[in-house]
């Protein structure tokens, strides 16, 4: 699975490209471990180039949410997401988990400064 | 991958044979994407439909087969006017819908959306547990 990677100040920007199923995101969650055992709490998950999510990627993004939400007062948003992936959200619930924005630039003002 | 194997007869209807590996998803939600639109599914039917395709071939894989193996799965969609349905066979550890509640959606969790999706997703799941060995799991949608 190829996943851009790029910063904007304190804020990582994650783009996994294609399917994000239970064949690629243990990469994802790989990355994402890698990050944040480096010091990264603050990410932006670009879905422009997200073709196809199931629960696997659900929990890939679930597992970083934990990792720094409650103790290290991180945080993880998503952007771009096309209506059929962001039914997915939905129909869990973690749209109420995960802020969801149209695009990068709404990502990024949505941290506190 | 096998695809499109002789059905023996039955009525409209396609049939693909996979080993259980995680790679092969791609390649049956490419299969299951055309067969879908040929028969005018919505996209948004066929992105949930290919959903509960994936989790319940993952389950087979991680569940029924223990993991990765280069044992079959055997996938058969037939159809009419309005509904398809997928018949989603493996050879493995039978598998207990019962022992799979639905999860608590008020504390997020990094599993055990799968078989919630597939219920969602889908008009009819059903477990067919009367094969000696494995399980058929069938998938029911209808068309909007």
């Amino acid at each position: 699975m190829q996943i851009d990677e790029r910063r904007e100040g304190q804020i990582v920007i994650l783009a996994p490209h294609g399917a994000w199923d239970a064949a690629t995101a243990p990469a994802f969650k790989e990355r994402a471990n890698t990050l944040v055992a480096a010091g990264s709490i603050r990410f932006a998950i670009d879905f422009s180039h997200v073709e196809f999510i199931d629960s696997s990627a659900l929990g890939s993004l679930v597992s970083l949410y934990k990792k720094v939400k409650p103790t290290l007062n991180g945080d993880v948003r998503l952007f771009a997401l096309a209506p059929d992936v962001h039914v997915i959200f939905k129909e869990t619930r973690l749209d109420r988990v995960f802020q969801i924005v149209p695009t990068l630039e709404e990502a990024i003002r949505s941290f506190p400064t | 991958m096998s695809p499109d194997e002789d059905r023996g007869g039955a009525g409209p209807g396609r049939r693909l044979v996979i080993t259980a590996r995680l790679e092969n998803l791609e390649g049956v939600r490419r299969w299951m994407t055309e067969v879908l639109e040929s028969l005018r599914f919505p996209h948004q039917q066929v992105f949930e439909i290919n959903v509960a395709m994936a989790e319940a071939l993952t389950n087979v894989i991680r569940h029924a087969y223990g993991g990765p193996s280069d044992q079959q799965i055997i996938i058969e969609a037939s159809w009419t006017d309005d509904r398809i349905t997928i018949s989603i066979q493996d050879f493995g550890q039978k598998f207990d819908p019962a022992q799979h509640g639905t999860p608590d959606l008020d504390r997020p969790a990094e599993g055990g959306y799968g078989m919630f999706l597939m219920r969602r997703f889908m008009d009819e799941v059903t477990y067919d547990l009367s094969p000696p060995v494995g399980t058929i799991v069938r998938l029911l949608k209808r068309r909007v």
